[in-house]
C-alpha cells in the first residue's frame, strides 16, 4: 500500500455544488443571504466519509469541476482545511488521482478515525462549509 | 382572566400597574424602579363601583377578592426591554414556522444518510427553541435570525454565524438528543467542540455567539 501524500497548503481546491432549484435530493448546499452574499452550507460536502475535491492546479479552469450546466463550484484553500482540528484529529487533503479525474483528491482526518461517527463527520462538514467560498454561482435555469 | 367592568365604560386595571402610555423607553425604566422585580405581591380588593362581568368563561387564574397571591414572572430581574421581547417574539414565530417546514421536505434520506424527521422530533425542537428564546430574552438578549435546516440525526439544525468573532454555533435538536457544536478560529486553528444543549447552558451559548 502506497504511503498517502497530501496537497501543499498553497493549493486551491474545488468542489461542485447543486443549484437549489434543481436539487431535490439534499438540503440546500448554499444560501443567498440578504446582502447577496452566498454562504455555503454543510450539505455541500455530503457524500461519504472522505469528501472529494478537485485540485485547481490540475484543471484548466474551475468549470471543469461542474457536471451539469446548472452546477456551481466552491473553492477552499488547502491551508484552511489543514487548520481544522476536531477532537484529536486534524484535517488534510490526500492526493487520490483517478483514471477519469487526475485532479481528484479527498479530505481526510489524520489519524484516520477507527470509526467515523456522525458527530465527527457533521463537525467536519460544518467546518468545511465555513471555509468554502463560491467560485461559480449555480445557475438556476 | 376575569375582566371586570365598572358601570361606565372604564375597564379596571386589575393588576394595578401604571397605565400611562410609555412613549420613551427611559420612562419604562423609571416606572420600573417602583415595581418589585422577580415577584410581584398583589392583593385584589373588591371594587366599590358597580360591576359587570364581561367574560367569565375563562377563569384561569382565579383569585378571590381580598386574597393575596404571588405572580411569578417568566423572566428574572430586571425586566428586559420590551422592544427586545417583541423582536424576539416575532423572530421566534418565523423560526417555528421554518421548523414546521422541515417535516415536509422530501430528500433522498438514505442516499445522504440523514434520518427523516418525525413529528416528535419537530415538536420537541419547537418546544426547546421556545424555552431557549425565553431564557435569553429574559436576560435582555436580542435574538438574531439563524439558518434552519434538517439535521443529520432528524429534527432541526439551527445555526448562527458571527463573522466578526469568527465563531459559529450549530444546534441539532431531536427528541433523542440535543447537541450544540461550537466552531471557532483561533491562532491559525479551527476548533470544533460539542456539548449537550440544555437549559443550563442556553445563556452561555448565546453569549458566546453574540
Amino acid at each position: 500500500m502506497n504511503t498517502p501524500t497530501y496537497v501543499d497548503e498553497s493549493e486551491e481546491l474545488y468542489r461542485r455544488i447543486l443549484s437549489n432549484k434543481c436539487n431535490t435530493k439534499t438540503p440546500p448546499q448554499y444560501i443567498v443571504e440578504a446582502s447577496g452574499n452566498i454562504r455555503i452550507t454543510s450539505p455541500a460536502f455530503l457524500g461519504g466519509d472522505r469528501p472529494s475535491v478537485d485540485r485547481a492546479k490540475k484543471l484548466t479552469k474551475p468549470e471543469c469541476t461542474k457536471r451539469n450546466l446548472t452546477d456551481g463550484v466552491v473553492s477552499i484553500k488547502a491551508a484552511d482545511i489543514k487548520t481544522i482540528k476536531i477532537r484529536n484529529y486534524t484535517a488534510d487533503v490526500e492526493i487520490t488521482p483517478l483514471d477519469c479525474n487526475p485532479a481528484h483528491a479527498e479530505i481526510v482526518l489524520i489519524p484516520e478515525p477507527e470509526k467515523m461517527t456522525r458527530s465527527i463527520l457533521s463537525g467536519l462538514r460544518d467546518a468545511l462549509a465555513r471555509k468554502a467560498t463560491c467560485k461559480i454561482v449555480p445557475n438556476p435555469k | 382572566m376575569r375582566i371586570i367592568q365598572t358601570s361606565g365604560t372604564e375597564v379596571m386595571n386589575v393588576f394595578n400597574l401604571p397605565s400611562t402610555q410609555i412613549s420613551d423607553p427611559s420612562d419604562f425604566h423609571k416606572q420600573d424602579e417602583d415595581i418589585p422585580k422577580t415577584k410581584v405581591d398583589m392583593r385584589f380588593d373588591q371594587p366599590t363601583a358597580p360591576r359587570t362581568e364581561v367574560d367569565d368563561t375563562d377563569s384561569t387564574p382565579t383569585f378571590g377578592w381580598g386574597e393575596d397571591f404571588n405572580l411569578e414572572l417568566p423572566y428574572p430581574k430586571p425586566y428586559p426591554d420590551s422592544a427586545v421581547l417583541d423582536s424576539n417574539s416575532t423572530l421566534l414565530r418565523e423560526m417555528l414556522s421554518e421548523i414546521d417546514v422541515l417535516l415536509t421536505n422530501e430528500y433522498d434520506w438514505d442516499e445522504i444518510d440523514y434520518r427523516k424527521p418525525t413529528v416528535e422530533d419537530i415538536n420537541f425542537a419547537k418546544d426547546t427553541l421556545i424555552k431557549f428564546v425565553t431564557v435569553i430574552g429574559g436576560e435582555g438578549c436580542l435574538l438574531t435570525k439563524p439558518y434552519i435546516s434538517n439535521s443529520e440525526d432528524g429534527g432541526a439544525k439551527i445555526e448562527w454565524h458571527s463573522d466578526n468573532s469568527k465563531r459559529s454555533l450549530y444546534l441539532r435538536i431531536t427528541c433523542h438528543e440535543s447537541v450544540a457544536t461550537k466552531i471557532w478560529d483561533e491562532s491559525d486553528e479551527t476548533n470544533i467542540a460539542d456539548e449537550s444543549f440544555s437549559q443550563e447552558n442556553y445563556l452561555s451559548l448565546w453569549k458566546w455567539i453574540s
